[in-house]
């Protein structure tokens, strides 16, 4: 049986390094695609500065393609340094729309010729580079089988149901999104007589939604929050998880209960609290000195993290969902598994860090993208611990700026929303896949 | 944001025992060496964004520098467009005022503004700042005349009479007279004592916005029995549902015919009342009226045009607004501040001529419902809040103020600057004929927890228009009187609401 497996896994290897190399090859083309474009546009004026980075973008996706294609093995890994030079290349391109408003067609034919190419170039990471899936011989065998016939059409008739039933749903959750990637495209005119579908692609709405309110600096800004916050919060979640789940030590339980009811207090009560152990009034609270000694320990006036990126990441760093869900996934690890560790030597840290941590990638990827979603979105608490509006800010407090007391510009609203969540977009979908194996793994579906 | 308020409003009077020393008061403005001005540095916290904040920039930058120019001023603006006319725009407003900076900053004065979000979002701030011992409070701070109230539970506001009526920083008397009187008396607290704790630099008001061109096709169509715009509510409900049956001609939305969208808010419930001849804060007992006759009137008179199918309710932020540019509802009740909105949704719309008029009402004279955050300054140090009044004289002069109304759209808040404004009233006649509305204004009540009330007010006009709430309306707004005065209770805990 162990035989006819390796035997059946050899036989896939072909297809695994076909699949890798498909994508790899998808990345070439679009690189060369993107040298074309760059060379073409090149000849054209006032496009110099662009074809640049578009060069650079090329030349890296290609170098890439060929790493991918030669290394196989690390095609996956040369494959999201290409999507991140991709990424690269599609905001810069919303910086040119500048331009590209008074583009004449052949400079636009060219542009958005690129544009897609950058757009594969990123798009590319998403691409299986797997092993298909092994079943289709048992099936068959079924076959055979005189029940199998009524068998797969009922669960044809489930099928279709089910799928039906998906399909409408999911049109109803899209209806919303594709209204607001629609509407990011029209002119105030025709978000105001309310059409689904623009006339005429406005896509400087992007350009103008960009940069009228610094959404350059803010984004800088949520990266490094979320990154900060992220950080911060899988060292905390990870250890405590771990603790909780693996270790025996007296009062566990309690102190367990103890963070879960945390989940019961609202966020909004907590607030003051915070607000006062950020500012130092609570009690010392290190602070970086330009001076010697680089950091100091204070309370009060001139030992406070207002306008500073540990006040809007260090709160967030203890979350008690966070650790819930890594301990529930900690704990289906076999205890086995632990003893065959001890019986080689390791140690709870080396355990969690060689073993626990490997094998719990869906629970923290679902741990990683939550916290990105609450801090992506955070505005409430950034706005409450800042006071200089470009130094913390993050990109949910530019969208505001399109909302007037009396008034909405709809389309830049719109345009400034598809940008910000854009971010959350590439990390679902990169992530997507262990991100509903942690849900389903963890007890929290349903 | 209901619950926040309801938290923070709590949290604030709770803490106001504990906190309130830290703000004593006790100051002697006319004993400070102007040589002590130079060099302030004053935090100015305010919800302008967009346009209104860039304009409001080079007010500011001016102000630091009478000399600033070029792209030294387009970057204190924060203006980051390529627009070179724009940029002109922005020096010229700049060149403007030049002159009254060198006059009323002699000293060096450093304002720095600063957007801290929307209106809740500053209030949420500053409740924090005030419950934490407001050791980070900013200099200026923009308030609505509750917010200030609240504010004021834990004394973190200074009392401006001082500063208004020194001999040596104050305005004169002729200065004084100067301010539209409605907007003069909003400011002072009557349940604090009569303290200014609030300055108005520019206002707002609730006005109707009507389609001039399809009233005139109902006139022309005898489906309506007057011309121009409705006065009375009779005038109003007759237009309303004639428009129903006789759709414009010229509109270009695919919604259906609609007499009036009312958008759920306790100014659009205040604004009513007034013109239904009450209030909805009875001053002599201390106590919301809001089951007065008038509104219950009010609100019956909604629900009737609800009831016909001759109103209907705005489902989106801002859908009246989409509705009247494209031409399918021929009223709405709105903040003036909206007229370039509105402007921008007609023009993108039905192209219809149109305009504004005062609300409908029963009383002789029309009663406006004007509302605008002011600014109040928060008790720091004697000196900074010095040079924080005079900020506020230069931004409150008639000519800069007369600039501001331009630029922002708001109105001024002194009866001079229309002197100033000629051109202006000129190229935007909707502005013109609001602002001929001035003298017949009335405030809603400057009174601490108004917040949740407002939320209350909103979801109860709701029910009752709509008749989700089927009972009477009298016994329905009986019930949301008492929640708003048990509101009214829990935020003035501890404190002597005394009435003049």
């Amino acid at each position: 049986m162990a035989d006819a497996t390796l035997a059946t896994r050899r036989r896939a290897l072909p297809s695994l390094h076909g699949a890798a190399a498909m994508a790899d090859l998808f990345t070439i083309v679009c690189a060369l695609v993107l040298i074309v474009t760059a060379v073409y546009l090149a000849a054209i004026e006032g496009v110099l500065g662009v074809n640049i980075n578009l060069a650079i973008t090329a030349l890296a996706g290609v170098g890439l393609g060929l790493f991918g294609l030669y290394f196989p093995r690390y095609s996956r890994w040369s494959s999201i340094v290409a999507a991140v030079v991709g990424l690269n290349a599609i905001l810069y391109y919303m910086d040119v729309y500048s331009n590209a408003c008074r583009f004449n067609l052949e400079m636009t034919v060219a542009f958005w010729v690129s544009a897609v190419a950058a757009g594969g170039l990123f798009t590319q990471v998403f691409f299986s580079r797997k092993l298909p899936t092994l079943h289709s011989r048992s099936t068959s065998k079924a076959s055979t089988n005189g029940d199998a016939a009524k068998i797969r059409s009922r669960v044809a008739t489930g099928s279709i149901v089910m799928y039906t039933v998906m399909i409408v749903l999911s049109f109803i959750a899209l209806v919303p999104f594709f209204w607001m990637i629609s509407t990011s495209f029209m002119t105030l005119g025709e978000t105001i007589n309310r059409i689904w579908v623009p006339q005429e692609a406005q896509v400087c709405n992007y350009y103008t939604a960009w940069n009228s309110v610094r959404f350059n600096v803010y984004f800088q800004n949520s990266v490094i929050i979320a990154v900060f916050t992220i950080t911060g919060l899988l060292s905390v979640s990870v250890l405590s998880a771990y603790a909780f789940a693996k270790i025996n030590f007296v009062g566990r339980n309690l102190i367990f209960t103890l963070v879960l009811a945390t989940l019961m207090v609202p966020d909004i009560v907590v607030m003051i609290p915070n607000y006062l152990t950020i500012s130092g009034q609570i009690f010392p609270i290190p602070m970086s000195m330009t001076n010697f000694p680089f950091f100091e320990i204070g309370m009060g006036r001139g030992f406070s993290w207002i306008d500073t990126l540990p006040a809007l990441s260090v709160p967030f760093m203890g979350h008690a969902f966070s650790i819930f869900l890594l301990r529930q996934f900690f704990i289906q690890i076999p205890h086995e598994l632990w003893e065959a560790a001890r019986i080689d030597g390791a140690g709870h840290f080396r355990f969690l860090v060689q073993i626990v941590v490997p094998m719990s990638r869906p629970a923290i990827l679902t741990v990683t993208l939550l916290a990105f979603i609450g801090s992506w979105n955070a505005l409430l608490w950034p706005l409450l611990v800042t006071r200089d509006p470009l130094e913390w800010r993050p990109i949910s407090y530019g969208l505001q700026a399109f909302n007037d007391e009396a008034g909405t510009q709809t389309h830049l609203l719109t345009a400034a929303a598809f940008i910000t969540i854009m971010p959350m977009l590439a990390l679902y979908f990169v992530t997507q896949k262990s991100f509903t194996e942690g849900i389903a793994t963890t007890g929290l579906k349903g | 944001m209901k619950k926040l308020s309801v938290v923070l409003t709590l949290v604030i009077a709770v803490m106001a025992m504990a906190v309130a020393p830290v703000f004593g008061q006790d100051r002697d403005y006319d004993a400070i060496d102007p040589a002590e001005l130079e060099g302030q540095v004053v935090t100015f916290w305010h919800q302008h964004s967009g346009f209104r904040e860039v304009q409001l920039n080079v007010l500011i930058a001016v102000f630091n520098d009478p000399d600033i120019t070029g792209e030294e001023l387009i970057a204190a603006s924060g203006y980051a467009g390529t627009d070179a006319d724009e940029r002109e725009r922005l020096q010229a407003i700049a060149d403007a005022v030049r002159d009254y900076a060198r006059e009323y900053n002699p000293f060096g004065i450093i304002v720095n503004p600063s957007n801290q979000g929307g209106y809740g979002d500053i209030f949420s701030k500053m409740t924090t700042e005030l419950a934490a011992g407001g050791s980070e409070l900013p200099s200026l701070v923009v308030a609505y005349q509750n917010q200030s109230a609240t504010y004021q539970v834990v004394d973190g506001l200074i009392d401006m009479t001082p500063l208004v009526e020194s001999p040596i920083w104050g305005l004169a008397e002729e200065d004084i007279a100067d301010f539209f009187p409605g907007f003069w008396a909003q400011d002072i607290f009557p349940t604090f004592d009569n303290m200014r704790l609030a300055f108005p630099p520019n206002r707002s008001m609730e006005v109707m916005y009507y389609n001039i061109d399809w009233l005139a096709e109902l006139a022309e169509a005898g489906a309506i029995s007057f011309d121009g715009p409705p006065t009375t509510p009779e005038q109003f409900a007759e237009a309303a549902c004639a428009a129903v049956e006789n759709p414009f001609s010229g509109a270009t939305g695919a919604e259906s015919p609609l007499g009036y969208q009312l958008s759920m808010d306790a100014s659009r419930f205040a604004s009513w009342t007034f013109a239904f001849g009450g209030d909805i804060f009875d001053y002599d007992a201390v106590q919301y009226s809001l089951d007065s006759d008038a509104a219950v009137e009010a609100i019956s008179f909604l629900r009737d045009l609800f009831d016909q199918g001759c109103a209907g309710e705005v489902f989106e932020r801002f859908g009246d607004q989409a509705n009247f540019g494209a031409g399918t509802t021929l009223f709405t009740v709105g903040s003036s501040s909206g007229l370039p909105f509105y402007g921008n949704a007609v023009d993108a719309g039905a192209g219809h001529a149109w305009s504004v008029a005062a609300i409908p009402h029963v009383t002789e004279q029309p009663v406006q419902n004007v509302y605008g955050a002011s600014v109040s300054i928060p008790v720091t140090d004697p000196v900074q809040e010095l040079a924080t009044w005079l900020f506020l004289k230069f931004y409150t002069d008639p000519f800069v103020n007369a600039v501001w109304a331009e630029s922002s759209n708001y109105f001024p808040v002194r009866i001079s600057s229309a002197e100033s404004m000629d051109s202006y009233f000129e190229a935007n006649p909707a502005y013109a004929t609001a602002f001929e509305l001035l003298p017949f204004v009335r405030a809603e009540p400057p009174v601490p927890g108004y917040d949740p009330v407002r939320n209350e007010m909103a979801s109860v006009m709701q029910a009752a228009t709509t008749s989700s709430d089927p009972r009477p309306v009298a016994e329905i707004l009986a019930d949301l009187n008492e929640v708003a005065n048990e509101q009214l209770e829990i935020s003035s805990a501890g404190l002597d609401l005394i009435i003049d």
